[in-house]
């Protein structure tokens, strides 16, 4: 079948705007031709060694075509304003039907890729190589044409379900002998699915879970290490971008309160599906939006989590807060008073602070009554001074040595550089300087 | 990152999110690599990792530039990389960097990161704001072009700052340090007079001329002048010979300098809030500590205050070691400071 189905899509910037889609077909869904665009771009890495070729289905669109440097199809239009190559996608897009359209065969098209994206690209380039800024308002819809594999497409072979066929849900590379099998198994299926071919080496493909690549770096057939989380095949299968379930964790049975605040914090929105690092000597590093906050992060290990990790990592948690005013610091004080003590909450200094009433006001009021009776009968308090419960872990010295700090630590005098001796429990490289502290 | 590197984190170690604006063309990817380069190599046994397939991209774009004099090329999506601040083998800390998409602020057509740059910066805790140094030697030399174009750009980041520190102080953080960065600093050799010092202080008070409103108490800010080498004007491919980077690490350690000071005050002063409630519980203690039958009333409040001053005599020594950790790793980044000029807390503090 070769009647016009097949849109021309092209992705690049101008020469003078940071704006890349130049041309889509009306009804594609954007987050999918997003998608595929990037994943075969890779921020136009090693594409001097030559184009990486797609194809892509989704429910209802098909996407083929390939990333080139601009150089390769247009002899002006490949630099942008300040002279640096410019890298490009170039496609077509058919939006699905009862019956597929053909799709050329992965030699085919690397035969006919260039020859066939030349005129698409000066074409829908040309209408905004030198507009300005506010002259570029957004992609223009291309329309169906006859593909330019035209009837000669070579049809499809008939693949059955293998029991060994890869995993559709898996990232899975081939080596560059194989490259024909990902893209006729993909041809061949009504399913979601990518193939990117022509990678020289597995870490340029920072590519989505789930995305089929053909590497020459692979000796044989093989899945690459992912994240457990959503492909995007899944997401584009609904229809609809969402964000991906958080990987699954270890409970170690830590509160995790402290990390979901954290988290909360540091949320990102928006972003793809999960990239795989196309590396599988290393495993992959959880996305940022669902990892947890930095108080939360912790190391794969099943050791528990020691009492003073967990206070290291929730002071920690707190880094980037202003500190405390004296104002907190009193209103802190006025929260902890007693109830029944109202000359506690009086006096809100943070020194000197009275002392509180006796009976705890948990108690039931009764009891509160016979403790009053027997406060009155008990006398005058101790003398200042003789805590019988003093603190062990005083201040080692509240009065500062302003010659001795770093810029700003004077304005705040609760601490003094450790003495030689408190810092031979610090980490080793831990120096303190002799020399005069600048301004 | 690899799972040696997970297992030998992490304590707790906190991230710092970086972000790192400028137009197109301002140099910040081919700044990220130089930095990257300089950082893995180390600076007093301090350096940055990453994971396997980050570094590698890095290492070999940089590589790319060093042999063959190739520049990155102008890139469809903005760029977060993940690396880690270490001392030794010992994590101190996870580094966020943003590379955002020199179109990314004005143009939503593909990144989608594009549009939560605005969540992004009221996150940020080191914003980095890059100025090109050809358009700063453009302004120099009286063309309109380049006044309008530093203009908007200035424009631009004042809306942002704005924006990031209205965020910041509506959630109780401290403001993001910021790094005024001016790269293709030897684009303004020709067009300022004097040695290299006078020079650099021409463009200091210049940049930070742009944005006086953010020298204020609270903030912190560092104008860095860097540049890969006498790279000419807009060159296809520069001469691998000339390539000669400068000064490429400083903002990274400004950033990490002004984020542990932020660090070790806060705990100081959590450190003394803790001792005021410990001191409070004891007093509290005191009270139940009667003969007869209050002590026996108070019992259970005497067992939960005794246990609370411990906890707090607890938590009270570990802030104060983190504060001591800190301070000391302030005073180490800062030897590397000497020739930077700073204003922490609004005061110069730089070069005099």
């Amino acid at each position: 079948m070769s009647h016009a189905v097949w849109a021309p899509i092209v992705y690049g910037r101008t020469r003078r705007v940071d704006s890349w889609w130049r041309t889509l077909p009306a009804g594609l869904d954007r987050d999918f031709a997003n998608d595929v665009v990037r994943a075969a771009t890779a921020g136009g890495r090693a594409l001097e060694r030559g184009p990486r070729l797609v194809l892509a289905q989704a429910r209802r669109a098909r996407i083929v075509g390939g990333v080139c440097l601009a150089s390769e199809l247009s002899d002006t239009m490949h630099r942008d304003e300040i002279n640096r190559p410019l890298y490009c996608f170039v496609g077509w897009a058919a939006l699905e039907r009862e019956t597929p359209p053909d799709v050329p065969s992965i030699d085919e098209l690397t035969q006919g890729f260039a020859d066939w994206a030349r005129p698409v690209y000066e074409h829908w380039m040309g209408l905004d190589w030198d507009l300005h800024e506010s002259q570029v308002t957004g992609p223009h819809t291309s329309e169906p044409q006859p593909p330019p594999w035209g009837a000669s497409a070579q049809t499809p072979p008939q693949i059955g379900l293998e029991p060994e066929s890869p995993p559709w849900r898996q990232t899975v590379a081939w080596p560059r002998e194989q490259a024909a099998e990902p893209w006729n198994l993909l041809r061949a299926r009504r399913r979601p699915g990518l193939v990117v071919s022509g990678w020289q080496r597995l870490a340029d493909a920072d590519v989505p879970a789930g995305t089929w690549i053909v590497c020459d770096e692979v000796t044989h057939q093989r899945v690459l290490d992912t994240p457990a989380s959503e492909s995007w095949l899944e997401r584009g299968s609904r229809g609809a971008r969402s964000q991906p379930p958080p990987p699954v964790r270890e409970d170690d049975g830590r509160d995790d309160e402290e990390g979901d605040r954290r988290s909360r914090r540091r949320s990102r929105t928006g972003r793809s599906a999960p990239r795989a690092r196309a590396n599988s000597r290393a495993p992959e590093r959880q996305p940022s939006h669902a990892r947890e906050g930095a108080a939360g992060r912790r190391a794969p290990s099943s050791r528990p989590e020691s009492r003073e990790q967990r206070m290291r990592r929730e002071a920690w948690g707190r880094a980037g807060q202003l500190p405390p005013t004296d104002d907190d610091l009193d209103a802190a004080a006025a929260r902890d008073a007693p109830e029944d003590d109202p000359s506690a909450r009086a006096d809100t200094s943070r020194r000197g602070r009275r002392r509180g009433g006796l009976i705890p006001h948990s108690l039931p009021d009764p009891v509160r009554l016979l403790g009053s009776v027997i406060d009155i009968l008990r006398g005058p308090e101790p003398p200042a001074g003789s805590d019988p419960h003093p603190d062990p872990h005083p201040d080692p010295d509240p009065d500062p040595h302003p010659d001795d700090t770093p810029p700003g630590r004077e304005t705040h005098p609760a601490r003094q550089p450790p003495s030689s001796e408190e810092h031979d429990d610090l980490e080793p490289w831990a120096r303190w300087d002799d020399a005069p502290p600048r301004r | 990152m690899s799972a040696t590197d997970q297992s030998t984190s992490l304590d707790g170690a906190p991230t710092v999110q970086v972000t790192m604006l400028g137009a197109r063309g301002t140099g910040k990817t081919t700044y990220l690599l130089g930095m990257y380069a300089e950082m893995s190599a180390g600076v007093e046994k301090y350096f940055m990792t990453s994971d396997p397939g980050t570094h590698l991209r890095l290492t070999t774009d940089w590589d790319a530039l060093m042999e063959d004099g190739l520049l990155p090329k102008g890139t469809d999506k903005s760029q977060t990389y993940q690396f880690r601040f270490r001392y030794g083998m010992t994590t101190l800390l996870e580094l966020d960097w943003l590379d955002y998409r020199g179109g990314a602020i004005t143009s939503v057509d593909v990144d989608p990161s594009a549009t939560q740059v605005h969540e992004r910066l009221a996150q940020t805790d080191s914003l980095y704001l890059t100025f090109d140094g050809a358009l700063l030697a453009s302004v120099l030399a009286g063309e309109a072009k380049g006044k309008n174009q530093l203009k908007y750009a200035v424009s631009l980041y004042n809306n942002l700052l704005a924006f990031a520190s209205d965020r910041r102080r509506e959630a109780g953080l401290v403001q993001p340090s910021i790094v005024l960065l001016v790269t293709k600093s030897d684009r303004l050799i020709e067009y300022l007079s004097g040695d290299s010092e006078e020079r650099q202080r021409k463009v200091v008070d210049w940049v930070s001329g742009q944005f006086e409103q953010i020298f204020e108490p609270g903030c912190d800010v560092a104008v860095c002048t860097v540049s890969l080498g006498e790279l000419g004007r807009e060159p296809e491919k520069v001469e691998p010979a000339v390539v000669d980077p400068a000064r490429v690490h400083k903002p990274m350690v400004f950033t990490l300098f002004t984020w542990y000071r932020r660090q070790a005050i806060l705990f100081d002063a959590s450190a003394e809030a803790v001792r005021a409630r410990g001191q409070r519980e004891r007093q509290e203690l005191s009270a139940t500590q009667a003969p007869g039958i209050k002590r026996f009333l108070g019992r259970k409040r005497a067992n939960e205050l005794t246990a609370a001053s411990e906890r707090s005599g607890e938590e009270a020594a570990l802030l104060a070691q983190l504060a001591n950790e800190c301070w000391a790793r302030v005073r180490v980044l800062e030897g590397e400071l000497q020739d930077v000029e700073m204003f922490i807390d609004g005061q110069p503090v730089g070069v005099a």
